[in-house]
């Protein structure tokens, strides 16, 4: 059986009862793999969050939001977060952001900016997903950035995605799609949000893909790296007892 | 030579706070596919809500087999009724309505 994951519901604005309420949804929707954006001060929370989810038998992920405003700045933000989170996504603001974002193996998703007018400007063109592709970055797209908004806004903002979408696949660059909820009327099925990629002229086999085997994959290659015994990809230290 | 045609009936669910009304539900969905997808794509698609429960906040909602993923979209770009927020859920799609019915129960 397809298990499916969310990569991306945000902090919520009400706090831990209504995450509580948006994982719960989740685990009805079927998702065995949930992950939150927290803030990089949220100690308390995430095991909290950790509670609410092995009671609901959804595994939690999680994953910090950076934002930064230079390439230099982002390094040290990986510096400092990589080992506390699962999965780092990057928000590209900034051409020479994105560049460092796509190029560095510290980076899991890579996120444009959601204003059509902006996102024409700066997308995951030819250049980033050829830097993507020699790293481990993957394209995160949004479906929150798809479903609201005015035809206009959202034609846009689907041409530029589309184009995206392209040239992520042409470069064999993977691409997951992500709720990206911040309450409860945010979160859809895993086949709805599959469904979302036919718009992009994604084909159903990879759509379900990207809300299931390309999420986990992620996942699993970063929980191998934060273990202890992780020295490079294949190679790991064997205890004794384990020999 | 009869060119049958086929249907993929969709059980789906309304999380609101506030209670839907069918005709709501109705306009909403017929609006979805327009904006997404044109006047062509609501003559592939063939919806039509077959049913719907305000009280329980679900129903079936019957489309041309060969588009099911474009009824999906058009139901998981719904973000709004009246400004209230709302999402669709497609909980169990079949063949048959009566196959559905049974899964449902």
């Amino acid at each position: 059986m397809r298990r499916f994951a969310d990569l991306h519901l945000r902090f919520p604005k009400k706090g831990l009862n209504e995450l509580e309420e948006m994982l719960r949804l989740s685990s009805n929707l079927e998702y065995s793999t949930v992950a939150v954006a927290f803030e990089q001060n949220m100690k308390e929370e995430v095991q909290q969050a950790h509670a609410i989810c092995s009671d609901l038998g959804v595994d939690l992920v999680t994953r910090v939001d950076l934002e930064p405003d230079t390439a230099g700045e982002l390094l040290r933000l990986l510096t400092r977060l990589r080992l506390r989170f699962e999965i780092i996504a990057v928000k590209c603001s900034t051409r020479s952001v994105a560049r460092q974002a796509a190029k560095d193996r510290r980076v899991d998703l890579l996120d444009f900016p959601t204003d059509p007018a902006q996102r024409e400007r700066l997308y995951f063109d030819r250049h980033e997903a050829v830097l993507a592709s020699g790293a481990l970055s993957t394209l995160e797209i949004n479906a929150s950035t798809i479903s609201g908004g005015r035809a206009p806004h959202k034609a846009r903002l689907l041409a530029t995605m589309r184009r995206e979408v392209m040239e992520a696949r042409r470069l064999r660059v993977p691409f997951i799609l992500s709720s990206g909820a911040e309450n409860l009327y945010g979160l859809r099925t895993p086949r709805d949000l599959a469904s979302l990629l036919t718009l992009m002229n994604v084909d159903w086999d990879s759509a379900l893909g990207a809300v299931s085997s390309e999420p986990l994959r992620i996942v699993e290659r970063n929980r191998q790296k934060l273990r202890e015994d992780y020295v490079s990809p294949g190679v790991r230290v064997v205890g004794g007892d384990q020999r | 030579m009869t060119f049958r045609r086929r249907h993929r009936y969709a059980a789906f669910r309304v999380l609101s706070s506030t209670r839907i009304g069918d005709k709501d539900v109705r306009e909403v969905i017929q609006r979805s596919i327009l904006e997404l997808f044109g006047v062509y794509g609501l003559s592939t698609i063939e919806p039509k809500v077959l049913e719907y429960d305000e009280k329980q906040g679900g129903g079936i909602i019957r489309c041309n087999n060969l588009h099911l993923p474009l009824l999906r979209a058009s139901l998981a770009s719904i973000t709004t009724i009246d400004d209230k927020p709302v999402s669709f859920f497609v909980l169990k799609v079949s063949g048959t309505l009566k196959a559905l019915r049974r899964e449902s129960t």
